[in-house]
């Protein structure tokens, strides 16, 4: 087991090395001058030189780059130019709304995508397995900014239940949340319902109904704790594409989370701030990859790398 | 076009359900629009012709936008972006995520774990992330859009491509081809490519709907085609700015983007139902 | 424990009923704006958005009100002394700071000298370049000291610009911390917090020395960046009142019960700008592009968001002088083929293998800005000039133009960005204000980069001169000559101001130049 988890950590190392070399590469390889973005709106050239001096602009790629990734490791990732804030404190803030987001998502992912797929794939090939399956295709079909906006339509303007804006209160969370969760839900309902259609094929659950097992306990003891290990798997993955689908929810419900905060600095060339979200969200992506392999090898210790 | 259809039992068994009818047609209705929507569109796509937000009519069958243009015209020219930027950026990672995993399954050693640790790399950026950091640096437009987009799609293609030529390799007949010294070109076009085709295919559908929602996602936040070039995503977005009084300029771009990729989707299961008895003997075979 | 239920009840029935009390004591007012402001820092607040928090919680020596009067607010009085160049102020007795620290002529003198300072101008120095010196006559009267005879000097002190800032406060937490977490003024509001992008929360500040201060307790600025989200905030009740109404929606929310309207045509224009230097932007192709647009067209898209402009001001405001080009495509087109801009197949006009293609950097916070912004590009096209619209936040808006004017003041740095998309309101009822100020002796940048013009220079010192209104009229018509012939600045058309909130709210007066006041506004039931 702690084999297992040194030489997976190993393995990150490199992956690490190459996001840190991505995420350098969008600042330096855009257009503009670092140094005369840190030296702020009314600096002298000669102030300019000083701070490229400072920040080590003045040296060659490569060494930029160790001092670079040397600051990132410890947790420096730069000021931004705009705010003045320092990346990390940017990040953190929006981090926290992200991750209420990403929690409703998550919770209405569980609540409805699970039971979707089992509905589904209990009672395949009828009427009501045609529509789940279809309402988890739109899931995965509709792109997240438009049903966002819809459910602005419905909830906030016909309605008049939710706001469509803003942060606050848990009723704030709703309507961003959904949004984000559509996807997702759409995801875990197709892939529950494949191998719980996989699972209950299995001969022991056919003996096991045979036995005269009631259909539904059946169900949920054999079913859904094999395909359980699938779905657990794919929530866990799912937190990234959280993380990444926050961008455009995010822009539609004017939400201060890191998804709004990266279009933003995107937009206004506030590349520390960029390169800041892109390689937290990608860490954070990384992290929980290799916590869902291990927890595999834990809970199934059949799976052997 | 029959025959070929009959003498191919995939395209028999993917013709022969509904589903698969429905989303073909729909999907291909898509492809007329794209290739001969300027043609097709009533009026100009972006010049200005009437007055600002006219609800949909007989004129304007959609309605008119924010500064006066048809959105129906809009809307068929903005097929052919979603069309383009969807096959461009497919064939991009095919081609390039095809090659790595080729390279990689094929060759093994060092050559596989230096490429599957690229793929890893590329892999750490979810969804639009990666998207997102090579537009920061190309800039927005309609070409780099197709270049952010076809680089996020390698890792996958690259990844399936490598997992299925292992297994291929493990057959008889591919390992006496190697032993005899058969030319690795030669065995990778004559032997391995074949037999991937089924997979890629059904991949390539799912990564086509994948791609247009990216697109859309990225005119969305203003970072695809730019103005006064029309995209669905585009529209969506200044649409949003007048969505208490006119949702419709919003709302038909929108629905355009998700019958589109609705359509692609339940292709793309069609197919994989269809290619699923194969693909099963294919891996139980291999065991 | 024990609780018997009665008084269990008994209990919850009077915490209920404490807090009850407590939320109608506490009011709150909350206003959905489509932008944040960028600091709480007087000497650096960049805008509009800015300044409309700022200013209610520093306040100037005086202020106009809606009506344009220019009255006291810190002095109690002015007058000219017998030089012809120095103004003498009275100041207000026994006025305080929110921290504390009393109001007195050496913090007026410390906030003239700090916003003057030639090695770090603040963001009024240029607009009162006319300073030349400061001195403390007693504990209550400072002079202020001309260069030069200005009669639009005190004026100008009536904008949201000098504000007064607490000097020992500031001194002590050093700028950063005061721009960010702790501002201090006199005004009839502190300030709470700021979660920059979210909100700012300024609170009512009790020992306010005016009869009519802080009528709520709380004032809240949100920020909305989508005009449909503020318009729907409004309509569900989460805000109480909002800006920048977009003009579309007025009708509807006029006719919506429990709301009310403020429809206010206002003396803040938006202007297409461009960066002289740019390579491209030569004079001829400035005049080419001025030519290329038609303001009708642009007047029938954006509707009750605007009027047509063609000067810095509306028709009446002094200093008036159309200085557009006539709707000319023809014309446009004969000026680019002279400056070698060729058409190629595609429709837009190359040099040298490169594209008439401009970037127009626009934040897009005016409702009507974008849309007028996309006809321009379409007339723009029509001609062959390629011209993108670049959504740019406020900070880095003005970050840009700040950088590119300060290399091209400072070593003539060829600018890299060229046009962009402002708006500015006139706060002293003249387009004097809005001018491009001398550019000889360089006091502030000079965004537009336009070279050294000695006349300008002169008939700009005359324009504000004490003189008769026909000879300062004469003077404003030779800077509307020069403007005309630069074409750096392009008007596109006047702001009317749409603002609604609910019936609840009262005492709200919008004032014209820009100078929000929330003095005696008041949240009913």
């Amino acid at each position: 087991m702690l084999v297992f988890i040194g030489k997976r950590m190993l393995q990150l190392i490199p992956v690490l090395f190459g996001v840190l070399l991505i995420t350098f590469a969008v600042t330096r390889f855009t257009p503009g001058d670092p140094a005369e973005l840190a030296a702020g709106e009314d600096a002298t050239q000669a102030m300019i030189e000083a701070t490229r001096t400072r920040l080590g602009l003045d040296r060659s790629l490569p060494v930029q780059f160790g001092l670079y990734a040397l600051r990132a490791v410890q947790g420096d990732l730069g000021t931004s130019y705009i705010l003045g804030y320092k990346v990390t404190t940017l990040i953190g803030q929006a981090l926290v709304y992200t991750g209420q987001l990403a929690l409703v998502a998550m919770i209405v992912t569980i609540v409805l995508g699970v039971p979707l797929g089992i509905v589904s794939a209990v009672r395949r090939d009828t009427a009501i397995d045609g529509i789940a399956r279809l309402v988890a295709l739109i899931g995965v079909s509709i792109p997240n900014f438009f049903f966002g906006l819809l459910m602005i339509l419905l909830f906030s303007l016909y309605l008049g239940w939710l706001p469509s804006f803003g942060t606050g209160t848990w009723r704030h969370l709703i309507l961003p949340g959904i949004t984000l969760g559509t996807f997702s839900t759409g995801l875990i309902a197709r892939l529950t319902r494949s191998s719980m259609l996989d699972t209950l094929e299995q001969d022991y659950i056919r003996t096991a109904r045979a036995k005269g097992l009631a259909g539904w306990v059946v169900v949920y003891k054999h079913g859904l704790r094999n395909a359980g290990i699938a779905i657990v798997t794919v929530l866990g993955l799912n937190l990234g594409n959280l993380l990444a689908g926050s961008v455009l929810t995010e822009s539609v419900f004017s939400f201060p989370g890191i998804g709004r905060l990266l279009v933003n600095s995107i937009f206004n060339r506030d590349y520390a701030t960029v390169q800041g979200a892109i390689l937290v969200i990608a860490i954070i992506y990384v992290l929980v990859n290799l916590l869902v392999d291990m927890l595999y090898a834990v809970v199934d210790p059949r799976i052997r790398y | 076009m029959r025959a070929v259809i009959r003498s191919n039992p995939l395209l028999r068994e993917v013709v022969g359900s509904r589903i698969a009818q429905l989303s073909l047609f729909v999907t291909l209705l898509y492809v007329v629009v794209a290739a001969f929507g300027p043609q097709l569109a009533p009026y100009s796509e972006i010049e200005m012709l009437t007055l600002p937000r006219q609800a949909p009519s007989a004129e304007h069958w959609f309605g008119t936008d924010e500064i006066g243009r048809d959105i129906y015209s809009r809307m068929l020219v903005s097929a052919r972006v979603a069309m383009t930027v969807g096959f461009v950026a497919v064939a991009i990672g095919l081609v390039f995520g095809f090659v790595m995993g080729v390279a990689a399954g094929y060759f093994g050693g060092w050559v596989d774990a230096t490429l599957m640790r690229v793929v890893d790399v590329l892999l750490a950026f979810p969804g639009i992330l990666l998207a997102l950091a090579v537009i920061t640096f190309l800039g927005p437009g309609l070409t780099n859009t197709m270049i952010a987009i076809g680089i996020g799609g390698i890792p996958g293609y690259a990844r399936l491509v490598r997992g299925e030529v292992l297994s291929v390799l493990e057959r008889d007949y591919i390992s006496a081809a190697r032993a005899l010294g058969a030319n690795h070109l030669r065995v990778i076009i004559k032997h391995v490519t074949p037999m991937l085709l089924s997979s890629l295919l059904v991949f390539s559908t799912a990564q086509l709907a994948r791609a247009i929602l990216a697109e859309a996602g990225l005119s969305y936040l203003g970072l695809g085609v730019q103005p006064p070039f029309p995209s669905w995503g585009g529209m969506i977005s200044s649409g949003q700015r007048f969505f208490l009084s006119a949702p419709y300029m919003a709302i038909y771009p929108g629905m355009a983007i998700m019958v589109l990729v609705l359509a692609l989707n339940m292709l793309g299961d069609s197919l994989r139902d269809a290619l699923n008895p194969q693909l099963r003997k294919a891996t139980t075979s291999s065991e | 424990m024990h609780i018997p239920l009665r008084s269990l009840s008994r209990l919850l029935l009077a915490s209920a009923l404490a807090l009850a009390s407590f939320a109608m004591a506490q009011t709150t007012l909350t206003i959905g704006r489509p932008g944040d402001i960028t600091n709480m820092n007087p000497f650096r607040q960049a805008n509009n958005l800015t300044s409309e928090v700022t200013y209610q919680v520093h306040e100037g020596l005086v202020t106009f009100t809606p009506d344009l009067e220019l009255v006291p607010q810190l002095a109690t009085s002015w007058e000219l002394l017998d030089d012809g160049v120095t103004w003498r102020f009275f100041l207000r007795e026994g006025v305080t700071f929110h921290s504390g620290n009393p109001f007195n002529a050496e913090v007026v003198k410390w906030n003239f000298e700090t916003m003057m300072n030639p090695e770090d101008p603040g963001v009024a120095a240029g607009l009162l370049a006319a300073f030349s010196e400061v001195n403390v006559v007693d504990e209550y009267t400072v002079d202020v000291t001309l260069h030069e005879p200005n009669v639009v000097f005190v004026a100008t002190l009536g904008a949201p610009l000098l504000m007064m800032v607490d000097m020992l406060h500031y001194q002590e937490v050093g700028e950063t911390a005061y721009a960010q977490q702790t501002p201090s003024g006199t005004g009839p509001f502190s300030f709470v917090s700021w979660n920059p992008g979210q909100r700012v929360v300024l609170e009512k500040f009790d020992d306010y020395w005016g009869d009519v201060g802080a009528e709520v307790d709380r004032v809240v600025f949100e920020v909305i960046p989508e005009e449909s989200s503020r318009v729907l905030a409004l309509r569900t009740g989460e805000v109480d009142m909002i800006f920048g109404v977009p003009a579309e929606q007025m009708d509807a929310l006029e006719g919506t019960g429990g709301l009310q309207v403020w429809r206010t045509p206002t003396l803040r224009t938006v202007f297409l700008e461009m960066v002289t230097q740019h390579p491209f932007l030569t004079r001829d192709v400035r005049h080419a592009i001025s030519h290329a647009i038609d303001r009708d067209q642009i007047s029938t898209i954006i509707g009750d968001n605007g009027s047509p402009a063609y000067s810095h001001g509306p028709p009446g405001t002094l200093g008036f002088y159309d200085h557009t080009l006539p709707f000319d495509p023809e014309r446009a087109a004969e000026l680019l083929d002279a400056e070698g801009w060729t058409l190629g197949n595609d429709g837009f006009r190359y040099k040298d293998g490169e594209r008439l293609s401009l970037a127009n950097l626009a934040r897009g916070v005016t409702p009507g800005e974008i849309e007028a912004l996309q006809v321009i590009q379409l007339q723009l096209r029509a001609v062959g000039v390629e011209m993108t619209i670049e959504r740019v936040d406020t900070a880095a808006w003005v970050g840009t133009m700040n950088d590119g004017a300060t290399a091209w003041a400072e070593n003539r740095t060829v600018p890299t960005h060229s046009m962009w998309t402002s708006a500015a309101g006139i706060r002293t009822g003249e387009v004097g204000y809005l001018m491009n100020r001398p550019m000889c002796e360089q006091t502030v940048r000079n965004w537009t980069m336009i070279e050294c013009t000695p006349e300008y220079d002169e008939a700009f010192a005359r324009s504000q001169m004490p003189l008769s209104i026909e000879e300062r009229q004469a003077a404003y018509e030779v800077l509307g000559e020069w403007t005309a012939e630069w074409q750096a600045r392009v008007p596109i058309f006047h702001v009317q101001v749409n603002i609604a909130a609910k019936d609840s709210i009262s005492g709200f007066v919008v004032n014209p130049q820009d100078a929000l006041d929330l003095r005696g506004v008041s949240v009913g039931n």
